[in-house]
């Protein structure tokens, strides 16, 4: 205890000194906490995209543009697809004003809309260059069974043979990245539409996935409050997505915080410390003197070595309380959320890790005392 | 009692060079004796006292302080001679600047057993000795030099020794300053504590008992004074 109040006696007696050391040490590790909760923040929303990708089922949350399921954990619904009707529950549940956010690719396995005659997209393959597709309406002159030209680009087609037909639905295809206004929606209800797979467009063949412009179908009412409910729902559609393409999205914008915002807590951390490293040691060296008084007024080196380390743990306990403090004001505050930064008790551990290095600083000063002797010490001059 | 039985000591400069600072050093330092060690600069005068003083080590030889033989001493063991028994005053004063006169007076006492109120007093009645009571709260550094002095000796003090040893106590004070310096370190001589002062300055040398001259790291001469 005694050489802790002889290390603070040091600390009052070198004022200007000691405060620039520690406002060099709060900095620092501000800064290392602010990064490591940054770092926290991004992947953790991975981590959590990532076991809900494996869920099978449709998600649903009350922001369909703002997700965290830490955060919204009461706001966010899974519905197993083979569970119920995931379209009738969101349309009748208007109260709850839930939006579809994004949907997992093992749930749309088990996805089958009610068929008024023949199969599913995912139950059929394709034949000799011919993929399947699926009538939002019965048509007069197509019928299952039959190959139709389907459009693709400009006047570019290709042949798709009809596998099934919706039992009486209206039909919705919101693209990708944007919302559908509610009367286009209504104006296209009435029109027949062919759906098919997106991706089996392309070279190969994948009944299971379904792309952001994949379809959604709603039942046909009459219910003005249902109708009301449904274009309430409809046009707050944003992105839909499967859940892998939401955990990329989640990493590459972790990834894009962290390659902005990384070298610039990088560059600055290291200067601070650089600085701490420094104005430490120089703090302690100003001190030889002082060490070498108290050698010969009946101290050891071991002692001295003890005031030494006892100063640094003054600035370190103070320096890691002010900081950790001030770290949650600024999560709290919303200050540091911004960019993505979370409160964790690895941020806790981040200014721990520069106690640490400073501590092991402290061991030149104690170095560089046993360089000299204690008269030669006597001979340096004051700080 | 001090025995010093062919005592030397050897700073080693660089890699390949050394200087023998003492080379087979032997006298005997009695109880309540006022030594002057005189001789050139570089005659090993300081580094003999501070060996004394326990401030420094040695090669090879003897050094008993009261029977006990220094060198088989821990540090822990040194560290409380040197705040106990044995004293040093430098020439510079050793002072810490920026702490208050009573602070560098309790600086000895501060890691020792007792009560804070305790070493103040004991702090502040060293002061009033050295007139000095009322500059208890100034900054050292303020001080002039021969008061400086007074508060170094006023540490010195503080444990109680019973040996003092002055490395050129007045080599940085005028000639009245420095008389007021010898007047009170001949003074504590006559209170029965042992002081032994490096000293260029023969008038000095010569108010003490005995003189003994170092050249060389040796004993080139030793006699006793008109004043023993």
């Amino acid at each position: 205890m005694k050489y802790f109040k002889f290390a603070y006696h040091i600390f009052t007696k070198n004022t200007f000194m000691s405060m620039i050391l520690l406002l060099q040490l709060l900095i620092s590790m501000l800064l290392a906490a602010v990064m490591t909760g940054i770092t926290a923040g991004a992947y953790r929303s991975v981590a959590a995209f990532g076991s809900l990708a494996k869920e099978n089922g449709v998600f649903y949350s009350f922001d369909s543009m703002k997700y965290d399921p830490y955060e919204d954990s009461d706001g966010f619904v899974l519905q197993k697809i083979e569970q119920a009707d995931i379209l009738r529950v969101s349309v009748y549940n208007s109260e709850s004003n839930r939006k579809i956010w994004a949907y997992s690719s093992e749930g749309l396995r088990h996805f089958r809309p009610p068929l008024q005659k023949g199969a599913w997209l995912t139950d059929a393959q394709p034949e000799n260059g011919v993929i399947p597709g699926v009538l939002t309406l019965p048509v007069t002159d197509a019928d299952v069974g039959d190959v139709v030209q389907f459009p693709i680009h400009g006047s570019e087609t290709i042949l798709v043979k009809i596998v099934g037909i919706l039992k009486n639905p209206f039909f919705i295809d919101f693209q990708k990245g944007g919302t559908v206004g509610a009367d286009t929606i209504m104006e296209k209800s009435a029109e027949p539409m062919l759906l098919v797979n997106q991706d089996s467009m392309g070279d190969e063949y994948e009944p299971y996935r379904f792309r952001c412009s994949s379809s959604l179908v709603f039942y046909e009412t009459d219910d003005p409050d249902v109708i009301q409910a449904n274009n309430e729902a409809l046009s707050s559609f944003g992105w839909v997505t499967p859940f892998e393409t939401v955990r990329q999205r989640a990493l590459d914008q972790a990834a894009f915080v962290l390659r902005r915002i990384a070298p610039f807590f990088v560059f600055a951390f290291l200067v601070t410390i650089t600085g701490l490293v420094g104005c430490s040691i120089l703090l302690i060296e100003d001190h030889l003197r002082l060490y070498g008084v108290l050698f010969v007024t009946g101290r050891t080196w071991k002692d001295c070595y003890k005031i030494i380390f006892a100063f640094i743990a003054i600035f370190s306990v103070v320096g890691f309380v002010v900081s950790a403090l001030l770290y949650y004001l600024l999560v709290a505050a919303d200050v540091v959320t911004a960019m993505g930064a979370i409160f964790t008790p690895l941020c806790v551990f981040a200014p721990l890790v520069i106690a640490v290095v400073l501590f092991a600083v402290a061991t030149v000063p104690c170095a560089l005392l046993n360089r000299h002797t204690p008269v030669s010490l006597l001979r340096k001059s004051e700080a | 009692m001090i025995s010093i039985e062919n005592l030397s000591k050897t700073y080693q400069i660089g890699k390949r060079h050394s200087y023998p600072a003492l080379s087979d050093v032997s006298l005997q330092i009695e109880d309540g004796e006022l030594l002057a060690i005189t001789g050139p600069s570089g005659a090993g005068k300081s580094t003999l006292l501070h060996i004394l003083a326990c401030v420094d080590s040695f090669d090879s030889g003897s050094v008993k302080l009261d029977g006990q033989e220094l060198s088989r001493q821990s540090p822990k063991k040194l560290a409380q001679l040197r705040g106990t028994t044995v004293s040093i005053v430098l020439q510079d004063f050793g002072l810490l600047e920026d702490f208050t006169v009573l602070d560098n007076v309790m600086l000895p006492l501060y890691f020792s057993k007792g009560a804070k109120k305790e070493k103040k007093a004991r702090a502040m009645e060293l002061l009033q000795q050295m007139g000095l009571a009322e500059m208890a709260k100034k900054n050292a550094g303020q001080l002039s030099g021969g008061q400086k002095q007074r508060v170094a000796i006023a540490r010195a003090l503080a444990g109680n020794p019973r040996y003092i040893f002055a490395d050129e106590p007045t080599g940085s004070l005028d000639s009245q300053t420095a008389e007021e310096i010898t007047q009170l370190l001949l003074e504590l001589n006559q209170k029965g504590i042992t002081v032994v002062i490096v000293t260029h300055n023969p008038e000095l040398a010569a108010r003490c008992s005995r003189i003994i001259e170092l050249r060389d790291g040796k004993i080139a001469s030793e006699h006793n004074t008109a004043a023993s």
